[in-house]
């Protein structure tokens, strides 16, 4: 990823000060936005192309292209008062995501392993202002999927296919898709194959590179024999705090117990 | 029968002050209309502390039992002897029992859909062949509004000696597609169409995985079937929406109908007729 780019993912550290009947353009991996505001509302219009694989960023503002307005859809905020500005937030999911590695990864006994996965973030509109959520919007379609143990008792969740990346070089960089770094232990005495891993990206925090790039939380997983997970800890990103701007508290804080029994069940 | 209520009748009437019987009638409705109020302001609490069924059953069972007490404590303030009733009620109960048998048993199931809850209040059910979403689940009978916006009483009785199929116990449901491939398709090739229908479909599961089974082989035809899981809320739109797109993704690709027999030798008998008439 180019300097350039790196400076262009800082919009989200900004506030916008839109002035009336100016559109701001935003093109955020498949996500297309385009903001308008007047007096007394906020136009939001979006498409998405559905590509999850879409490395595109970039904006433009103000923009004087046209717009595909057959293509878009559109949501307006009615206001009684004038917006100053707009921040732009990126957030991550609502739900656990479950991910599925392309090709069969294994773990043997006795071992560690590092995962690196991604996972599509949503777009968090926000009066700066008044710090009140205008709109959020999926960067793209995100399908949905039920893990459990039977179809009688689980969770619904999004779906994604990942690289399941060992090494953070080999994961290639897609400006909608924040990082998760996943460390497995495996101390049973049986090879463990990881099929699915549910992340539960909702109980993650969201932060910022300096070189652009969003990461969350990072989990830790202690298997034990039988396929069991002994323990799952949250914790902070293994990478040098300072260079992290925070960008989004979890959605959910969880019970103490109750978050962790929910957590136990990532594995498939 | 007629004699004993007479006679209890005359005993009663003879203790009534009708002073007395006056201010107990106003004392009943001004309780009824506190029990009410009361009721009311209670949902408002209960709403966040548990289901709907739940609240239901509880604001039920609460109500009556505080019209009980209300309707005991206006007889007594009428001046009304409690154990003359009470004593006679034995008697009646018996007289009442047979009269109203069915009654007894809508009210003995009704107290055991309550309490078993093979469906609650919102549930999508299926009975004597009617789809519909429940109501509210009383003591004589259970109310559905059926798909069509139609409002059915089904006695309890019915609902607990007939099958009833509740389509909202699990989170997800599955729907099955039979689909009938004529022979001159492929099946790996209607197998990938369906598949990319399902993974374009914002309602349909990833997981479990839709399954591709071959059911039979007909005359004409291949019938096949393909499972495909979507959640509870999704399910009635689901299915048509589903058909829909798989139609749409078949006449994409190309996909011909099988034909059915009388066709097949209607046609060979025009193409005979035509080859006979050239010659």
């Amino acid at each position: 990823m180019s300097t350039e780019d790196s400076e262009k993912l800082k919009v989200f550290q900004t506030l916008l000060e839109m002035p009336s009947h100016q559109v701001f353009y935003l093109r955020f991996g498949p996500l297309s936005l385009y903001l308008a505001k007047s007096e007394t509302e906020l136009t939001i219009k979006w498409s998405t192309s559905n590509d999850w694989m879409d490395t595109s960023f970039s904006y433009d503002w103000p923009f004087t292209g046209i717009l595909p307005e057959t293509l878009l859809t559109t949501h307006r905020v009615a206001f009684s008062r004038e917006i100053q500005s707009i921040q732009l937030t990126p957030c991550l999911g609502e739900r656990a995501f479950v991910a599925q590695p392309f090709d069969r990864l294994d773990l043997m006994p006795g071992q560690k392993m590092k995962v690196f996965m991604s996972t599509p973030m949503s777009l968090e509109i926000l009066d700066a202002v008044e710090g009140e959520s205008l709109a959020e919007i999926p960067v793209f379609r995100r399908p949905l999927t039920w893990f459990g143990e039977s179809t009688i008792k689980g969770e619904l969740c999004f779906f994604t296919n990942i690289h399941a990346a060992l090494r953070e070089e080999d994961m290639p960089f897609r400006p909608h898709r924040a990082m998760t770094h996943v460390n497995i232990t495996n101390r049973s005495s049986e090879r463990f194959p990881i099929q699915r891993l549910k992340i539960p990206v909702h109980y993650l925090s969201l932060f910022q590179r300096a070189n652009g790039r969003f990461i969350t939380s990072s989990i830790d997983i202690d298997l034990e024999s039988g396929g069991k997970i002994r323990s799952v800890q949250i914790r902070p990103p293994r990478t040098n705090i300072k260079n992290l701007t925070s960008v989004a508290a979890p959605r959910s804080k969880g019970q103490g117990g109750l978050r962790a029994l929910k957590l136990l069940e990532l594995l498939k | 029968m007629i004699e004993v209520l007479k006679s209890i009748f005359m005993d009663v009437a003879h203790e009534f002050d009708w002073y007395k019987l006056f201010f107990s009638l106003i004392l009943f409705l001004v309780g009824h209309f506190l029990i009410r109020l009361f009721l009311k302001s209670l949902s408002l609490v209960t709403g966040r502390l548990s289901t709907r069924q739940g609240r239901f059953v509880f604001q039920k069972f609460l109500s009556y039992g505080l019209h009980v007490f209300l309707i005991v404590g206006t007889l007594k303030v009428a001046g009304v002897d409690i154990k003359v009733i009470l004593g006679a009620a034995g008697i009646v109960t018996v007289a009442l029992g047979f009269a109203a048998r069915s009654s007894v048993s809508n009210l003995i199931s009704g107290l055991l859909l309550i309490f078993e809850q093979p469906f609650v209040v919102g549930d999508l059910i299926e009975t004597e062949g009617r789809l519909g979403e429940v109501l509210s689940v009383d003591l004589l009978s259970t109310s559905l509004r059926t798909i069509d916006n139609l409002y059915v009483r089904v006695p309890n009785d019915i609902l607990m000696n007939q099958r009833v199929v509740n389509y909202w116990r699990f989170p997800i449901l599955r729907m099955d597609m039979r689909i009938n491939v004529p022979y001159s398709e492929s099946l790996e090739e209607i197998h990938k169409i369906l598949n990319s229908v399902r993974e374009r479909s914002a309602l349909s599961l990833q997981e479990p995985k839709a399954l591709f089974k071959v059911e039979s082989f007909e005359e004409n035809h291949i019938v096949v079937i393909y499972s495909v899981w979507t959640t509870r809320q999704y399910f009635s739109e689901f299915k048509g929406q589903f058909y829909k797109e798989v139609h749409n993704a078949f006449r994409q690709a190309g996909v011909s109908q099988p034909q059915s027999s009388i066709r097949m030798i209607q046609e060979e008998i025009r193409s005979k007729a035509e080859t006979l008439k050239k010659s």
